[in-house]
Protein backbone atom coordinates (compact mmCIF):
# COMPACT_ATOMS: atom_id res chain seq x y z
CA UNK A 1 0.00 0.00 0.00
CA UNK A 2 1.76 3.60 -0.77
CA UNK A 3 -0.97 6.26 0.18
CA UNK A 4 -4.04 6.27 2.74
CA UNK A 5 -6.09 9.18 1.44
CA UNK A 6 -8.91 10.49 3.49
CA UNK A 7 -10.90 13.20 1.37
CA UNK A 8 -12.61 14.75 4.03
CA UNK A 9 -8.99 16.30 5.46
CA UNK A 10 -8.17 17.00 1.73
CA UNK A 11 -11.41 18.74 1.79
CA UNK A 12 -10.50 21.03 4.80
CA UNK A 13 -7.52 22.17 3.61
CA UNK A 14 -8.57 22.63 -0.26
CA UNK A 15 -11.85 24.18 0.94
CA UNK A 16 -11.32 28.02 2.79
CA UNK A 17 -15.05 27.90 3.75
CA UNK A 18 -16.73 25.89 6.53
CA UNK A 19 -18.00 23.07 4.53
CA UNK A 20 -17.35 19.85 4.22
CA UNK A 21 -19.11 17.86 1.63
CA UNK A 22 -17.95 16.48 -1.49
CA UNK A 23 -19.72 18.76 -3.81
CA UNK A 24 -19.65 20.68 -7.33
CA UNK A 25 -17.06 20.46 -10.25
CA UNK A 26 -14.42 22.65 -9.08
CA UNK A 27 -13.98 21.15 -5.62
CA UNK A 28 -13.72 17.81 -7.46
CA UNK A 29 -11.31 19.09 -9.84
CA UNK A 30 -9.96 20.61 -6.93
CA UNK A 31 -9.50 17.10 -5.03
CA UNK A 32 -8.23 15.77 -7.71
CA UNK A 33 -5.37 17.51 -8.35
CA UNK A 34 -4.70 17.32 -4.26
CA UNK A 35 -4.82 13.39 -4.48
CA UNK A 36 -2.59 13.52 -7.64
CA UNK A 37 -0.06 15.46 -5.73
CA UNK A 38 -0.28 13.33 -2.53
CA UNK A 39 -0.01 9.98 -5.67
CA UNK A 40 3.52 11.55 -6.88
CA UNK A 41 4.58 11.47 -3.15
CA UNK A 42 3.78 8.19 -2.30
CA UNK A 43 4.30 6.01 -5.58
CA UNK A 44 3.76 1.91 -5.43
CA UNK A 45 1.19 -0.19 -6.38
CA UNK A 46 -2.38 0.59 -4.64
CA UNK A 47 -3.56 3.80 -3.45
CA UNK A 48 -6.79 4.13 -1.07
CA UNK A 49 -8.98 6.94 -1.14
CA UNK A 50 -10.85 6.65 2.08
CA UNK A 51 -14.63 8.39 1.96
CA UNK A 52 -15.39 7.33 5.50
CA UNK A 53 -16.22 10.82 7.23
CA UNK A 54 -17.15 12.41 3.77
CA UNK A 55 -21.13 13.09 4.75
CA UNK A 56 -22.42 14.02 1.03
CA UNK A 57 -20.69 13.22 -2.42
CA UNK A 58 -22.91 14.68 -5.44
CA UNK A 59 -22.72 13.05 -9.19
CA UNK A 60 -20.66 16.33 -10.19
CA UNK A 61 -17.97 15.97 -7.56
CA UNK A 62 -17.70 12.18 -8.43
CA UNK A 63 -17.07 12.57 -12.06
CA UNK A 64 -14.22 14.97 -11.07
CA UNK A 65 -12.75 13.24 -7.99
CA UNK A 66 -12.97 9.44 -9.29
CA UNK A 67 -13.62 8.91 -12.79
CA UNK A 68 -11.49 11.71 -14.01
CA UNK A 69 -8.88 10.49 -11.93
CA UNK A 70 -9.13 6.82 -12.86
CA UNK A 71 -9.00 8.30 -16.37
CA UNK A 72 -5.97 10.16 -15.74
CA UNK A 73 -3.06 9.11 -17.69
CA UNK A 74 0.56 8.38 -15.69
CA UNK A 75 -0.94 7.57 -12.66
CA UNK A 76 2.05 6.92 -9.81
CA UNK A 77 0.15 4.20 -8.93
CA UNK A 78 -0.95 0.73 -9.98
CA UNK A 79 -4.05 0.72 -8.57
CA UNK A 80 -6.47 2.73 -6.66
CA UNK A 81 -8.81 1.62 -4.19
CA UNK A 82 -11.78 3.22 -2.29
CA UNK A 83 -12.91 2.74 1.07
CA UNK A 84 -15.46 3.31 2.98
CA UNK A 85 -17.75 3.79 0.69
CA UNK A 86 -21.38 4.43 1.80
CA UNK A 87 -24.49 3.25 -0.15
CA UNK A 88 -25.43 7.27 -1.19
CA UNK A 89 -21.66 7.65 -2.37
CA UNK A 90 -21.40 4.53 -4.56
CA UNK A 91 -24.39 5.71 -6.14
CA UNK A 92 -22.89 8.67 -7.19
CA UNK A 93 -19.58 7.32 -8.26
CA UNK A 94 -21.03 4.22 -10.02
CA UNK A 95 -22.98 6.52 -12.18
CA UNK A 96 -20.01 8.73 -13.02
CA UNK A 97 -17.84 5.56 -13.79
CA UNK A 98 -20.85 3.94 -16.67
CA UNK A 99 -20.56 7.57 -18.61
CA UNK A 100 -16.65 6.71 -19.00
CA UNK A 101 -16.93 2.90 -19.47
CA UNK A 102 -14.18 2.83 -16.26
CA UNK A 103 -14.58 0.56 -13.13
CA UNK A 104 -13.00 0.33 -9.34
CA UNK A 105 -12.51 -1.54 -6.97
CA UNK A 106 -14.61 -0.12 -3.77
CA UNK A 107 -14.44 -1.51 0.10
CA UNK A 108 -17.98 0.02 1.00
CA UNK A 109 -18.50 0.98 4.58
CA UNK A 110 -20.43 -1.50 5.85
CA UNK A 111 -18.02 -4.09 4.78
CA UNK A 112 -14.72 -5.95 4.94
CA UNK A 113 -14.81 -7.53 1.50
CA UNK A 114 -13.69 -5.73 -1.55
CA UNK A 115 -16.15 -5.41 -4.51
CA UNK A 116 -16.15 -3.64 -7.96
CA UNK A 117 -18.07 -0.74 -9.35
CA UNK A 118 -18.51 0.82 -12.46
CA UNK A 119 -18.37 -0.91 -16.23
CA UNK A 120 -18.04 -4.45 -15.65
CA UNK A 121 -19.16 -7.28 -17.56
CA UNK A 122 -20.78 -10.35 -14.98
CA UNK A 123 -17.68 -12.45 -15.99
CA UNK A 124 -15.88 -9.75 -14.25
CA UNK A 125 -17.29 -9.68 -11.22
CA UNK A 126 -17.88 -13.99 -10.94
CA UNK A 127 -13.65 -13.99 -11.42
CA UNK A 128 -13.10 -10.93 -9.40
CA UNK A 129 -15.27 -12.80 -6.88
CA UNK A 130 -13.76 -16.26 -7.58
CA UNK A 131 -10.30 -14.33 -6.98
CA UNK A 132 -11.20 -14.20 -3.22
CA UNK A 133 -10.69 -17.34 -1.78
CA UNK A 134 -7.14 -17.50 -4.53
CA UNK A 135 -3.70 -15.91 -3.61
CA UNK A 136 -1.87 -14.90 -6.63
CA UNK A 137 -2.97 -17.12 -9.64
CA UNK A 138 -3.08 -18.30 -12.99
CA UNK A 139 -6.70 -17.72 -15.10
CA UNK A 140 -6.72 -21.78 -14.78
CA UNK A 141 -7.54 -22.45 -11.53
CA UNK A 142 -9.95 -19.48 -11.30
CA UNK A 143 -11.70 -21.00 -14.79
CA UNK A 144 -12.04 -24.30 -12.96
CA UNK A 145 -13.78 -22.98 -9.74
CA UNK A 146 -16.47 -21.38 -12.22
CA UNK A 147 -16.32 -24.56 -14.37
CA UNK A 148 -15.42 -21.91 -17.39
CA UNK A 149 -13.11 -22.67 -20.20
CA UNK A 150 -9.89 -21.14 -19.78
CA UNK A 151 -9.75 -18.70 -22.18
CA UNK A 152 -12.76 -17.00 -20.77
CA UNK A 153 -11.84 -16.61 -17.38
CA UNK A 154 -8.46 -15.34 -19.13
CA UNK A 155 -10.47 -13.13 -20.86
CA UNK A 156 -12.35 -11.51 -17.76
CA UNK A 157 -8.95 -11.40 -15.66
CA UNK A 158 -7.25 -8.93 -18.35
CA UNK A 159 -10.22 -7.21 -18.67
CA UNK A 160 -10.20 -6.32 -15.21
CA UNK A 161 -6.41 -5.68 -15.32
CA UNK A 162 -6.88 -3.10 -17.52
CA UNK A 163 -9.18 -1.94 -15.28
CA UNK A 164 -6.72 -1.50 -12.85
CA UNK A 165 -8.86 -3.56 -10.78
CA UNK A 166 -7.00 -6.44 -9.99
CA UNK A 167 -2.93 -7.09 -10.41
CA UNK A 168 -1.57 -8.55 -12.97
CA UNK A 169 1.89 -9.91 -13.30
CA UNK A 170 4.32 -10.63 -16.17
CA UNK A 171 4.20 -14.56 -15.44
CA UNK A 172 0.72 -14.44 -16.24
CA UNK A 173 -0.81 -14.63 -12.86
CA UNK A 174 -3.27 -12.48 -11.13
CA UNK A 175 -4.23 -11.00 -7.70
CA UNK A 176 -6.59 -8.98 -6.14
CA UNK A 177 -3.52 -7.63 -3.79
CA UNK A 178 -3.78 -6.27 -0.56
CA UNK A 179 -7.44 -5.42 -0.55
CA UNK A 180 -8.38 -9.06 -0.72
CA UNK B 1 -47.86 51.21 -14.34
CA UNK B 2 -48.53 47.91 -15.50
CA UNK B 3 -50.47 45.65 -12.93
CA UNK B 4 -49.41 41.79 -12.60
CA UNK B 5 -51.73 40.17 -10.93
CA UNK B 6 -50.32 37.26 -8.54
CA UNK B 7 -52.13 34.27 -8.51
CA UNK B 8 -54.08 33.77 -4.88
CA UNK B 9 -51.66 29.90 -5.18
CA UNK B 10 -48.69 30.83 -6.65
CA UNK B 11 -46.78 27.38 -7.34
CA UNK B 12 -45.24 25.90 -10.06
CA UNK B 13 -47.91 25.67 -12.41
CA UNK B 14 -49.56 29.01 -11.74
CA UNK B 15 -46.59 31.06 -12.90
CA UNK B 16 -47.89 30.75 -15.76
CA UNK B 17 -50.86 33.00 -14.83
CA UNK B 18 -48.13 35.29 -13.04
CA UNK B 19 -45.90 35.25 -16.57
CA UNK B 20 -49.23 36.12 -18.77
CA UNK B 21 -49.62 39.22 -16.49
CA UNK B 22 -46.03 40.50 -17.41
CA UNK B 23 -46.84 41.26 -20.80
CA UNK B 24 -44.13 42.55 -23.25
CA UNK B 25 -40.32 42.10 -22.34
CA UNK B 26 -38.51 44.26 -21.26
CA UNK B 27 -41.90 46.15 -20.25
CA UNK B 28 -42.27 49.14 -21.26
CA UNK B 29 -44.07 50.38 -18.45
CA UNK B 30 -43.37 50.08 -15.00
CA UNK B 31 -45.27 46.77 -13.11
CA UNK B 32 -46.49 46.37 -10.45
CA UNK B 33 -46.46 43.03 -8.80
CA UNK B 34 -49.64 42.50 -6.87
CA UNK B 35 -49.94 40.05 -4.33
CA UNK B 36 -52.30 41.51 -2.36
CA UNK B 37 -54.92 38.69 -2.63
CA UNK B 38 -52.20 35.99 -2.41
CA UNK B 39 -53.06 33.30 0.57
CA UNK B 40 -50.08 30.81 -0.47
CA UNK B 41 -46.82 30.18 -2.03
CA UNK B 42 -44.69 27.23 -2.90
CA UNK B 43 -40.82 27.67 -3.29
CA UNK B 44 -41.38 28.05 -6.90
CA UNK B 45 -43.37 30.80 -6.05
CA UNK B 46 -40.96 32.55 -4.18
CA UNK B 47 -38.20 31.67 -6.31
CA UNK B 48 -39.62 32.89 -9.44
CA UNK B 49 -40.77 36.65 -8.05
CA UNK B 50 -37.25 36.51 -6.97
CA UNK B 51 -36.35 35.69 -10.82
CA UNK B 52 -38.70 38.36 -11.78
CA UNK B 53 -36.70 40.76 -9.99
CA UNK B 54 -33.67 39.72 -10.96
CA UNK B 55 -34.79 40.07 -14.50
CA UNK B 56 -36.14 43.45 -14.42
CA UNK B 57 -33.07 44.43 -12.34
CA UNK B 58 -30.67 43.35 -15.30
CA UNK B 59 -32.99 44.96 -18.51
CA UNK B 60 -32.58 48.56 -15.99
CA UNK B 61 -36.02 49.44 -16.40
CA UNK B 62 -37.52 51.15 -13.35
CA UNK B 63 -37.60 49.09 -10.20
CA UNK B 64 -41.38 47.59 -9.73
CA UNK B 65 -43.60 47.92 -7.02
CA UNK B 66 -44.34 44.80 -5.12
CA UNK B 67 -47.64 44.80 -3.48
CA UNK B 68 -47.36 42.07 -0.05
CA UNK B 69 -50.48 39.93 0.91
CA UNK B 70 -52.93 41.46 2.77
CA UNK B 71 -53.41 38.34 4.84
CA UNK B 72 -50.74 39.02 8.24
CA UNK B 73 -50.25 35.42 8.25
CA UNK B 74 -48.82 35.09 4.92
CA UNK B 75 -46.18 38.18 4.47
CA UNK B 76 -45.02 36.64 8.03
CA UNK B 77 -44.32 33.21 6.38
CA UNK B 78 -42.84 35.15 3.52
CA UNK B 79 -40.94 36.83 5.90
CA UNK B 80 -39.88 33.31 7.81
CA UNK B 81 -39.59 31.79 4.22
CA UNK B 82 -36.78 34.11 3.34
CA UNK B 83 -38.51 36.05 0.89
CA UNK B 84 -39.14 39.19 1.69
CA UNK B 85 -35.29 40.04 2.87
CA UNK B 86 -34.10 39.23 -0.67
CA UNK B 87 -37.33 40.93 -2.54
CA UNK B 88 -36.56 44.09 -0.89
CA UNK B 89 -33.84 44.70 -3.17
CA UNK B 90 -35.28 43.99 -6.57
CA UNK B 91 -39.19 45.71 -5.39
CA UNK B 92 -40.11 48.32 -3.33
CA UNK B 93 -42.48 46.69 -1.12
CA UNK B 94 -46.27 48.12 -0.07
CA UNK B 95 -47.70 46.98 2.67
CA UNK B 96 -46.39 46.09 6.20
CA UNK B 97 -42.81 44.00 6.14
CA UNK B 98 -42.45 41.68 9.01
CA UNK B 99 -39.82 42.58 11.06
CA UNK B 100 -39.51 38.34 11.22
CA UNK B 101 -36.23 37.22 9.85
CA UNK B 102 -35.75 34.02 7.70
CA UNK B 103 -35.63 30.70 9.97
CA UNK B 104 -36.15 27.07 9.53
CA UNK B 105 -39.10 26.56 11.45
CA UNK B 106 -41.72 23.80 10.78
CA UNK B 107 -42.03 23.35 6.73
CA UNK B 108 -39.15 25.27 6.19
CA UNK B 109 -36.22 23.29 5.16
CA UNK B 110 -33.88 25.94 3.27
CA UNK B 111 -35.31 29.21 3.37
CA UNK B 112 -34.88 31.23 0.20
CA UNK B 113 -31.27 31.20 -0.74
CA UNK B 114 -29.46 33.11 -3.70
CA UNK B 115 -26.96 30.58 -5.49
CA UNK B 116 -24.26 33.05 -7.75
CA UNK B 117 -21.44 30.69 -7.16
CA UNK B 118 -20.24 27.23 -6.38
CA UNK B 119 -19.15 28.13 -2.74
CA UNK B 120 -23.66 29.15 -2.54
CA UNK B 121 -24.14 25.42 -3.38
CA UNK B 122 -21.82 24.35 -0.79
CA UNK B 123 -23.46 26.66 1.77
CA UNK B 124 -26.85 25.37 0.67
CA UNK B 125 -25.77 21.70 1.52
CA UNK B 126 -24.20 22.68 4.21
CA UNK B 127 -27.80 23.17 5.68
CA UNK B 128 -28.66 19.81 5.72
CA UNK B 129 -28.73 18.88 9.40
CA UNK B 130 -30.07 16.53 11.91
CA UNK B 131 -33.25 18.66 11.81
CA UNK B 132 -33.53 18.39 7.93
CA UNK B 133 -33.14 14.33 7.89
CA UNK B 134 -35.76 14.17 10.59
CA UNK B 135 -38.19 15.89 8.81
CA UNK B 136 -37.57 13.72 5.67
CA UNK B 137 -38.01 10.69 8.30
CA UNK B 138 -40.72 11.71 10.58
CA UNK B 139 -42.86 14.15 8.14
CA UNK B 140 -42.25 11.94 5.00
CA UNK B 141 -41.67 8.83 6.49
CA UNK B 142 -38.78 8.17 4.34
CA UNK B 143 -35.40 6.07 5.79
CA UNK B 144 -32.67 8.25 6.64
CA UNK B 145 -31.50 7.18 3.46
CA UNK B 146 -33.08 8.84 1.37
CA UNK B 147 -31.63 11.98 2.68
CA UNK B 148 -28.32 11.40 0.70
CA UNK B 149 -29.85 11.13 -2.81
CA UNK B 150 -32.31 14.20 -2.11
CA UNK B 151 -28.34 16.46 -1.16
CA UNK B 152 -26.99 15.14 -4.24
CA UNK B 153 -30.24 16.16 -6.14
CA UNK B 154 -30.14 19.63 -4.54
CA UNK B 155 -26.59 19.89 -5.17
CA UNK B 156 -26.93 19.05 -9.30
CA UNK B 157 -30.07 21.61 -9.56
CA UNK B 158 -28.21 24.30 -7.76
CA UNK B 159 -24.87 23.52 -10.18
CA UNK B 160 -27.21 24.18 -13.28
CA UNK B 161 -27.81 27.85 -12.03
CA UNK B 162 -23.68 28.31 -12.00
CA UNK B 163 -22.77 26.04 -15.09
CA UNK B 164 -25.22 27.09 -16.88
CA UNK B 165 -27.24 29.71 -16.63
CA UNK B 166 -24.68 32.91 -16.57
CA UNK B 167 -26.39 34.68 -14.18
CA UNK B 168 -27.20 34.62 -10.12
CA UNK B 169 -30.39 32.27 -9.21
CA UNK B 170 -32.44 31.34 -6.08
CA UNK B 171 -33.18 28.09 -4.32
CA UNK B 172 -35.59 27.22 -1.79
CA UNK B 173 -36.61 23.43 -0.07
CA UNK B 174 -40.17 23.10 1.53
CA UNK B 175 -41.96 20.23 2.90
CA UNK B 176 -45.90 20.40 2.54
CA UNK B 177 -48.91 18.91 2.00
CA UNK B 178 -50.03 18.01 -1.53
CA UNK B 179 -53.32 18.08 -0.57
CA UNK B 180 -54.82 17.84 -3.80
CA UNK B 181 -52.49 16.42 -6.13
CA UNK B 182 -51.24 13.84 -3.30
CA UNK B 183 -52.63 14.57 -0.39
CA UNK B 184 -49.45 13.81 1.31
CA UNK B 185 -46.37 15.85 2.33
CA UNK B 186 -44.08 16.41 -0.16
CA UNK B 187 -40.85 17.56 -0.31
CA UNK B 188 -39.72 20.26 -2.44
CA UNK B 189 -37.05 21.47 -4.10
CA UNK B 190 -37.34 24.56 -6.15
CA UNK B 191 -34.60 26.17 -8.23
CA UNK B 192 -35.00 29.53 -10.67
CA UNK B 193 -32.68 31.12 -12.44
CA UNK B 194 -32.95 34.56 -14.06
CA UNK B 195 -30.19 32.99 -16.74
CA UNK B 196 -29.86 32.59 -20.57
CA UNK B 197 -32.48 29.60 -20.01
CA UNK B 198 -31.93 26.11 -21.85
CA UNK B 199 -32.45 27.21 -25.61
CA UNK B 200 -29.65 29.45 -25.41
CA UNK B 201 -27.61 27.21 -23.49
CA UNK B 202 -27.77 24.50 -26.09
CA UNK B 203 -28.42 26.42 -29.41
CA UNK B 204 -24.57 26.42 -30.35
CA UNK B 205 -24.64 22.75 -29.57
CA UNK B 206 -28.04 21.49 -30.38
CA UNK B 207 -29.86 23.90 -32.51
CA UNK B 208 -28.74 22.53 -35.80
CA UNK B 209 -29.69 18.86 -34.77
CA UNK B 210 -33.31 20.12 -34.26
CA UNK B 211 -33.67 22.39 -37.23
CA UNK B 212 -37.01 24.08 -37.61
CA UNK B 213 -38.55 22.13 -34.62
CA UNK B 214 -35.89 24.07 -32.00
CA UNK B 215 -37.67 25.97 -29.37
CA UNK B 216 -37.85 26.05 -25.83
CA UNK B 217 -39.43 22.74 -25.30
CA UNK B 218 -37.35 20.87 -27.83
CA UNK B 219 -34.48 22.50 -25.54
CA UNK B 220 -35.35 21.12 -22.31
CA UNK B 221 -36.34 17.66 -23.52
CA UNK B 222 -32.66 17.57 -24.85
CA UNK B 223 -31.21 18.53 -21.87
CA UNK B 224 -33.93 16.43 -19.09
CA UNK B 225 -35.21 13.44 -21.31
CA UNK B 226 -31.56 12.94 -23.93
CA UNK B 227 -29.25 14.59 -21.17
CA UNK B 228 -27.44 16.26 -23.60
CA UNK B 229 -25.24 19.17 -21.99
CA UNK B 230 -23.43 21.82 -23.59
CA UNK B 231 -20.01 20.78 -22.59
CA UNK B 232 -18.64 18.07 -25.06
CA UNK B 233 -17.01 15.92 -21.84
CA UNK B 234 -19.31 12.37 -21.66
CA UNK B 235 -19.44 13.24 -17.88
CA UNK B 236 -21.12 15.77 -18.51
CA UNK B 237 -25.17 16.28 -18.82
CA UNK B 238 -25.55 13.82 -16.04
CA UNK B 239 -26.25 15.67 -13.08
CA UNK B 240 -30.20 15.67 -14.10
CA UNK B 241 -29.69 11.94 -14.92
CA UNK B 242 -28.28 11.22 -11.54
CA UNK B 243 -31.50 13.29 -9.87
CA UNK B 244 -34.04 11.33 -12.41
CA UNK B 245 -32.81 7.91 -11.32
CA UNK B 246 -33.08 9.46 -7.67
CA UNK B 247 -36.51 10.18 -8.22
CA UNK B 248 -37.50 6.91 -10.13
CA UNK B 249 -36.88 4.89 -7.13
CA UNK B 250 -39.08 6.99 -4.94
CA UNK B 251 -42.53 8.09 -7.82
CA UNK B 252 -40.75 11.91 -7.57
CA UNK B 253 -41.38 14.63 -10.04
CA UNK B 254 -38.99 16.86 -12.05
CA UNK B 255 -40.46 19.81 -14.15
CA UNK B 256 -38.01 22.03 -15.72
CA UNK B 257 -39.77 25.30 -17.63
CA UNK B 258 -37.64 27.76 -18.95
CA UNK B 259 -38.58 30.25 -21.92
CA UNK B 260 -42.87 29.49 -23.09
CA UNK B 261 -42.68 25.64 -21.90
CA UNK B 262 -42.46 22.98 -19.23
CA UNK B 263 -41.39 19.46 -19.50
CA UNK B 264 -41.64 16.99 -16.73
CA UNK B 265 -41.18 13.69 -16.12
CA UNK B 266 -44.47 12.67 -14.56
CA UNK B 267 -45.10 10.28 -11.74
CA UNK B 268 -48.16 8.21 -11.87
CA UNK B 269 -50.10 10.31 -8.70
CA UNK B 270 -49.88 13.74 -10.72
CA UNK B 271 -51.96 14.96 -13.92
CA UNK B 272 -49.32 17.26 -15.30
CA UNK B 273 -48.57 16.71 -19.33
CA UNK B 274 -45.34 15.90 -19.99
CA UNK B 275 -44.46 18.96 -21.99
CA UNK B 276 -46.35 21.96 -22.18
CA UNK B 277 -45.58 24.53 -24.92
CA UNK B 278 -46.84 28.23 -26.17
CA UNK B 279 -46.83 29.55 -22.07
CA UNK B 280 -46.65 33.42 -21.49
CA UNK B 281 -42.81 34.03 -21.57
CA UNK B 282 -40.69 33.85 -18.08
CA UNK B 283 -37.32 34.75 -17.33
CA UNK B 284 -34.33 32.06 -17.03
CA UNK B 285 -35.37 29.04 -15.98
CA UNK B 286 -37.14 27.00 -13.50
CA UNK B 287 -36.35 23.83 -11.85
CA UNK B 288 -39.02 21.78 -9.15
CA UNK B 289 -37.98 18.61 -7.92
CA UNK B 290 -40.43 16.84 -6.15
CA UNK B 291 -39.88 13.71 -3.06
CA UNK B 292 -43.62 12.28 -1.96
CA UNK B 293 -43.50 10.07 1.00
CA UNK B 294 -42.82 6.76 0.21
CA UNK B 295 -46.96 5.58 1.30
CA UNK B 296 -47.31 7.41 -2.34
CA UNK B 297 -45.58 5.04 -4.06
CA UNK B 298 -47.87 1.88 -2.90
Amino acid sequence: MSAVIRLDLLLRETMTTPYHDLVTRPTGAAIRERVIRALEAAPGLDAELDFSAVRILDYSCADEVVAKLLAAEHLPVTRIVLRGVSSEHADAIEHALNCHGLAVVIVAADSTLPRLLGAVTDDGHAVFAALLSFGRTEAVPVADSLAWPAARALEALQDLARHRCVLAYPDATFELGAVA
Amino acid sequence: MRIVPVPQALDDRSLDQLAAGIGVWPPTERLLVDAHATEWASPAGFTALLTLGQALAEVGVDKPRFTLPANDHVTSYWAKAGLLEHAAEYYELIGKVPRRRADEQSDVLIPVTPIREHLDVHAVIGRINERFTNILKDELGHPASVVGGFSQALSETCQNIVEHAGAGGWVAVHAYSFRKRLGRKVAVIAVSDAGVGFRRSLEATQAKRAGDRWNDGVAIETALIHNISRFRDPGRGQGLLSTKRYLARWQGKISIRSGTARVAIVPPWDDEPPRTEGLAWFPGSQVNVFLPGPEAAE
